[in-house]
């Protein structure tokens, strides 16, 4: 029993998680019509942002730890939004067309990103320490305090995007550019601004889960490859236009992943995954929440 | 030759029979489901309720490719066309389904290979011929003239030498030399055993080559006779001021 | 038009007849490792362009080339065939799982084409590392045999030098070559190219769509799983790490970097890169970061790649008159 709620627990983490990287990407694709590979690498420089912060330049020393790590992840999700809007503007707007081009100019975004790294911050594996030691005493079983500061803080920043897109002039906006970007172009809304910005918080979302994660898993410059696939069997599972649809989808797949690699194993957990992913692609194309085009 | 199909909300319990030889319109305004009624024919919309019949056969929901080989082949409202392939290359692709080797022998050249080739070239030319194309053979079908770009769409078609060829409006776009063109390659696709079905807007093509009238509004079908008839119904003529607005 | 086409002739006589002499000029085993990789990645490439010729990108080619390697690395090991019936075995086995992944998957929006490829990508390096008894685990296959010798009347070629690799790839090269050009030019050809245009409009004239693409991709993997074949007998060892989605990626690239426009590009982007590869060797580190920014630059200015060179220049030229 104690080992279910334990899996339990690092399910919902992980499904959270997840969510943060999968909402953008379905973000991007539905604004930007982009399917961004690179995402994935967005999710990494988060987590090695916290590192840069707290390990290796620690300037925040000399506040409360847990102060300290927030700042660590602000600034993290601005510099990777920054460098998001950057790539996205210089080097993904250019190529939108045809849809194959820009595909693989994002594996090229990834490529490079991922060698960047490894060139800036070598290949060992890297920890930061977290603020939130200690566990907390749910009758029989026990979490730790990281694994639970990362599920609020993922649970946060969901809230507060949906709170951007649902109920600001800015989402609406988005919303509209997602719906039809030459109608919300002749209404007046300046569709290359939206783009940055749907960029620029799709990355910084991915950023703040690597940032979160951080502290409880290694960073290197490889971490996002397993994720980012899962993150977009996510969005097929959920359907790609769908941002609920995303979330539902990161939570079916992060569930099963961490039950399959408890119970089974990890490598077999992710082949799990890999055929759930074609098992919706035979059955449903259009996922669970997606319409048909 | 007859043909049943009732629809799904685009298009509500609709019936139309064509019969051998014929030239039957389809008019409606617009959104009146008539291009749904085509792609519901064509499997490309699956259908909600009902059979079509082709030949006294059920070919309701057959895939798209299917469908072509059993005779019924349809234009696009759009200029649908391989933009980047010349006259003679977009000719081919219709040509398939004369195509009898197999894939794996056409990697080598051999002769019934080559035999295969001289005859689809020579169905190509003679489709090229006649929608009017042959000088324009090596051009790229992105540089032609709209006219020529929706003759092209029919010669594509008719390069499977169907039975039933279904016009998704034929005319748009052209001016009136260009419309009375059409009209007489119309009337030759008849003239060469071949059942038209067509949808259109512009009445004086409709009223001079169908033998037939069928009027869609909202999805359903509120008139059908010969064109006498139609352009005298009152449903239909209110249909039409109505959708003026 | 007709001195393009005695040129094209004469460039592909004299380069292969350079090719065929190589291990006359040099003996050096590097100089005849390197030509042999370009071989057997321009072969790769190939597979990955007749896929994307029809509108599908795959990322997941070195999972074919790998599945090639160790099925022949295995049934050679396991069963004590040999190599020359596990090469073209392997090409089967790699065309077969192609056939099992395309026929879901083709059929639907592209997009989702790539991200299952990316999943095959990571999938298969898991497969090869739990399958300790089939694959070896992490370490992968060791001590795979070279190929047996060829007996031909009364002389046996033993594979014992880099020369009879060299011949045994420049073979495998031809054959890929030849058969890519002939399905190419072929009506399947033809019908490949116009699907990514408007494939609804060859689907109306009763093609079916599905046949032709599956055929394209199992074909590309079919030279992949010869490719991998190879690669295990010449390396006579394969692990997981060999086949990842970087090498798929880079596959990738060097038909970009070449040209997509026709046989020639996959083959002068392998060339190219692969000597470029060799010569920033010193800069091994940043060789990723080099290639993705030349990738993004290319497909930014030069989209059709190096084989469209000579064409822009000819324009250049003649728009000056």
């Amino acid at each position: 029993m104690e080992v279910f709620l334990q899996t339990l627990a690092n399910g919902v983490m992980a499904s959270l998680t997840l969510a943060l990287i999968a909402i953008g990407l379905c973000l991007i694709f539905g604004i930007l019509s982009i399917i961004n590979f690179a995402h994935g690498e967005f999710y990494m420089l988060g987590g090695f942002g916290v590192w840069w912060f707290l390990e290796a330049h620690p300037i925040f020393a000399g506040m409360p730890a847990l102060v300290g790590y927030i700042i660590a992840i602000l600034i993290s999700m601005v510099v990777v939004a920054v460098i998001g809007m950057i790539v996205e503007k210089w080097i993904f707007r250019p190529v939108r067309e045809p849809h194959e081009t820009v595909m693989i100019v994002s594996l090229g975004v990834m490529l490079f990103l991922q060698a960047a790294a490894l060139v800036a911050f070598g290949p060992v594996d890297k920890s930061v320490s977290s603020p939130f030691a200690g566990l907390v005493q749910l009758g029989t079983v026990s979490f730790s305090n990281e694994r639970l500061a990362a599920i609020i803080g993922c649970i946060i920043f969901i809230a507060i995007l949906y709170v951007i897109i649902d109920r600001t002039r800015m989402g609406k906006a988005m919303r509209a550019v997602a719906m039809d970007s030459e109608a919300a172009e002749v209404q007046g809304i300046k569709t290359g601004m939206i783009f940055s910005v749907a960029m620029g918080v799709s990355c910084a979302i991915a950023a703040a889960g690597g940032a979160l994660v951080g502290p409880i898993y290694y960073i290197n410059p490889y971490m996002a490859v397993e994720p980012i696939m899962k993150a977009f069997a996510a969005v097929i599972l959920g359907g790609l236009g769908s941002l609920p649809g995303a979330v539902a989808g990161a939570f079916i797949i992060g569930l099963t992943e961490t039950f399959v690699s408890t119970y089974v194993g990890a490598h077999f957990a992710l082949i799990v995954v890999f055929l759930i992913m074609i098992g919706v692609l035979i059955v449903k194309p259009t996922g669970l929440f997606g319409h048909e085009e | 030759m007859t043909k049943y199909f009732g629809g799904l909300a685009a298009v509500n319990d609709v019936s139309l029979s064509v019969s051998e030889g014929e030239i039957v319109g389809i008019i409606g305004p617009n959104g009146a489901g008539k291009t749904t009624v085509f792609n519901l024919v064509s499997s490309v919309y699956k259908l909600t309720h009902g059979t079509v019949k082709f030949n006294n056969e059920d070919i309701t929901n057959l895939k798209p490719h299917r469908v072509a080989a059993k005779g019924l082949v349809r234009t696009f409202q759009a200029n649908v066309l391989f933009k980047d392939f010349t006259v003679l290359e977009n000719i081919l692709v219709g040509c398939q389904l004369q195509v009898e080797t197999s894939m794996f022998m056409d990697l080598f050249n051999f002769r019934t290979v080559r035999a295969q080739r001289e005859k689809i070239h020579a169905v190509a030319d003679n489709i090229m011929e006649f929608v009017g194309l042959k000088n324009y053979r090596d051009e790229l079908a992105q540089n032609l003239a709209h006219g020529h770009q929706r003759m092209l769409g029919i010669g594509i078609a008719m390069a499977s030498h169907p039975q039933l060829i279904m016009l998704d409006e034929p005319v748009s776009g052209m001016n009136n030399e260009e419309k009375s063109e059409m009209m007489t390659l119309i009337r030759k696709i008849r003239d060469r055993g071949i059942t038209v079905l067509l949808v259109e807007h512009d009445m004086r093509v409709v009223m001079g080559l169908c033998d037939r009238v069928a009027v869609l509004n909202f999805g359903t079908k509120i008139a059908e006779g010969v064109p006498e008839e139609i352009q005298n119904n009152a449903s239909v003529i209110e249909a039409y001021l109505g959708a003026d607005d | 038009m007709k001195n393009n086409s005695t040129t094209k002739k004469v460039i592909i006589a004299i380069v292969g007849l350079a090719a065929i002499l190589l291990p006359v000029f040099s003996s050096d085993p590097y100089i005849l490792h390197i030509a042999i990789a370009i071989l057997i990645w321009s072969m790769l490439a190939l597979g990955i362009r007749i896929v994307l010729v029809s509108g599908h990108l795959n990322i997941a080619q070195a999972s074919f080339m790998g599945f090639g390697a160790y099925a022949s690395g295995a049934l050679a090991m396991k069963l004590g065939w040999s190599f020359w019936i596990c090469l073209p075995l392997a090409g089967v086995i790699a065309a077969i799982l192609a056939i099992i992944v395309g026929l879901p998957t083709l059929r639907i929006k592209g997009a989702y084409f790539v991200i299952i490829t990316l999943g095959l990508s990571e999938v298969s390096r898991r497969i090869w590392m739990m399958w300790d008894s089939l694959f070896g685990g992490p370490q992968g296959l060791l001590g795979i045999p070279p190929p047996d010798a060829i007996k031909l009347g009364g002389l046996a070629i033993m594979f014992n030098s880099k020369v009879h690799y060299f011949y045994l790839a420049f073979v495998l090269f031809v054959i890929t070559v030849f058969v890519m050009w002939r399905f190419e030019k072929s009506r399947t050809g033809l019908l490949l190219k116009s699907f990514p245009k408007a494939d609804m409009l060859a689907e109306s004239s009763g093609v079916y769509i599905m046949k032709y693409k599956v055929a394209a991709f199992a074909l590309g993997a079919f030279f992949a799983g010869l490719a991998g074949s190879f690669w295990a007998h010449y390396f006579t060892y394969c692990s997981p790490w060999d086949f990842t989605l970087m090498a798929s990626f880079y596959m990738l690239m060097y038909v970009v970097m070449g040209g997509t426009g026709s046989i020639a590009g996959p083959i002068v982007g392998s060339a190219v890169m692969l000597t470029l590869d060799e010569l920033l060797r010193p800069f091994k580190e940043y060789m990723p970061m080099i290639l993705g920014v030349i990738l993004i630059l290319v497909l930014r200015f030069m989209p059709g790649g190096i084989i469209s060179i000579p064409g822009l220049i000819r324009d250049a030229v003649m728009r000056k008159e």
